[in-house]
């Protein structure tokens, strides 16, 4: 049941607090280096300075990769925290797909805020100038909100993608384990 | 509804020796049926708790086969074994396994959530138990909290929740007070009336409030079989 599954979600995000905490910070560092990579591909020409071009991609592809690599590593820790509960509601009698469900759920909901997060700071940094460098966000003034709302909401899908992805490999592969083995060891 | 075991072997890679194998279960058949009662007694290590784990399909036989319903946990899938699991089997291990961060009541619901039934019918009979079990006031508390009979007490209450076919309970009052272990006797009773069949490992002897059949297995084998209990 829906219902069920979502009160689960919001429960474990509520007493996990470190894992809920690793999935919004992460989150919100993808989604701004995605947003900037959309913002440059579609709509913002960028400095007609070849090293600044390169200087900016490489700041922001770092970023990116350095977060995935990140997320990858910091859910494995966190899975395997996880997995003595995991096991528990497997005795019990939770199908690896429910547990996958409610998993999904969590990082859904965690992705969505932290990526919504993480472009709202983009866009204000870009907006105050913040992130201002002479003809570095040529074009910005011309993009209507509209389109920045596109661009964001196609940004924040990526996220959540790339975070669920992730996690319910690593979880798929966690829950293979024998339920006996899964309840011994870290609570 | 029935539970059959038909030569029933298990063995274990030795965690002391490498390569050699322990059987902790040698040639066992039994058949369990709707609303009876069975107990296994025997000393420590003689294969009561992998009984009972081989019976909920939480382990996979060596040898012959547990026949749940019609499923046959030896060639069953995960999932088939699982659901029979989710849908008809209340277990009450015998080591502690409770959530450590999720208050009792949301221990108790928490495994449940997943069966096809709203929160609040769920929570209206966990309390109900937890109110039989004198754990109404605790409902709020971490299990870290507890004593150890207390946690007992939830595993109990959390396996009863979804009324189950049969309720497989690993020493479940060994830990507890003779005023506790009578809740919990007097709870089973009622569950078999229902039609829920019990099956308990004890290494004590348990005077329950009704028919049972009782096993006493020693070195993975049944040496003994016994009518007892009192109507």
């Amino acid at each position: 049941m829906l219902g069920n599954n979502l009160w689960l979600a919001v429960t474990n995000i509520r007493r996990k607090k470190f894992g809920s905490i690793l999935f919004f910070v992460i989150a919100f560092f993808i989604s701004q280096s995605l947003f900037l990579i959309s913002l440059t591909r579609s709509f913002i020409t960028l400095s007609d300075f070849s090293d600044i071009r390169t200087f900016f991609s490489t700041i922001v592809l770092s970023v990116l990769v350095l977060s995935i690599l990140l997320l990858i590593a910091l859910t494995l820790l966190y899975m395997n925290s996880r997995r003595r509960e995991l096991g528990i509601l497997r005795i019990f009698g939770a199908r690896k797909s429910e547990i996958l469900t409610v998993a999904c759920l969590e990082i859904v909901l965690l992705s969505i805020t932290g990526a919504a997060s993480g472009i709202a700071c983009m866009v204000v940094l870009i907006k105050i100038n913040v992130l201002y460098l002479p003809h570095f966000f040529q074009g910005m003034e011309r993009i209507d909100t509209l389109k920045l709302i596109g661009v964001a909401g196609q940004t924040i899908f990526l996220v959540v993608l790339i975070e669920a992805v992730v996690s319910i490999i690593l979880l798929a592969i966690l829950l293979h384990r024998d339920i006996t083995r899964l309840t011994r060891g870290s609570a | 509804m029935s539970i059959k075991i038909i030569r029933l072997s298990k063995t274990y890679r030795s965690t002391q020796e490498t390569g050699r194998t322990v059987r902790a279960l040698n040639n066992i058949n039994l058949d369990i049926n709707e609303g009876s009662s069975t107990i296994f007694y025997g000393p420590t290590g003689s294969g009561k708790t992998t009984l009972i784990q081989l019976m909920s399909g939480i382990l996979r036989p060596t040898y012959g086969e547990v026949v749940l319903n019609s499923i046959h946990t030896s060639r069953a899938s995960d999932r088939n074994i699982t659901r029979f699991r989710e849908e008809h089997i209340g277990y009450i291990p015998q080591e502690i396994l409770l959530i450590r961060d999720l208050t009792v009541l949301e221990n108790i619901l928490t495994p449940n959530l997943f069966r096809n039934e709203t929160r609040k019918a769920l929570k209206n009979r966990a309390l109900d138990l937890l109110e039989r079990l004198d754990m109404f006031n605790q409902r709020h508390v971490k299990p870290y909290q507890l004593s150890g009979g207390e946690q007992k007490k939830v595993m109990i209450a959390r396996a009863l929740l979804k009324e189950p076919g049969y309720i497989l309970a690993d020493e479940p009052v060994s830990e507890l007070d003779q005023e506790s272990a009578n809740d919990v006797k007097k709870l089973f009773s009622e569950f078999q009336k229902k039609g829920s069949a019990i099956v308990v490992a004890s290494h004590k002897k348990l005077q329950m409030r009704h028919r049972c059949d009782i096993y006493l297995i020693h070195k993975g084998q049944i040496i003994e079989y016994a009518r007892g209990g009192r109507r």
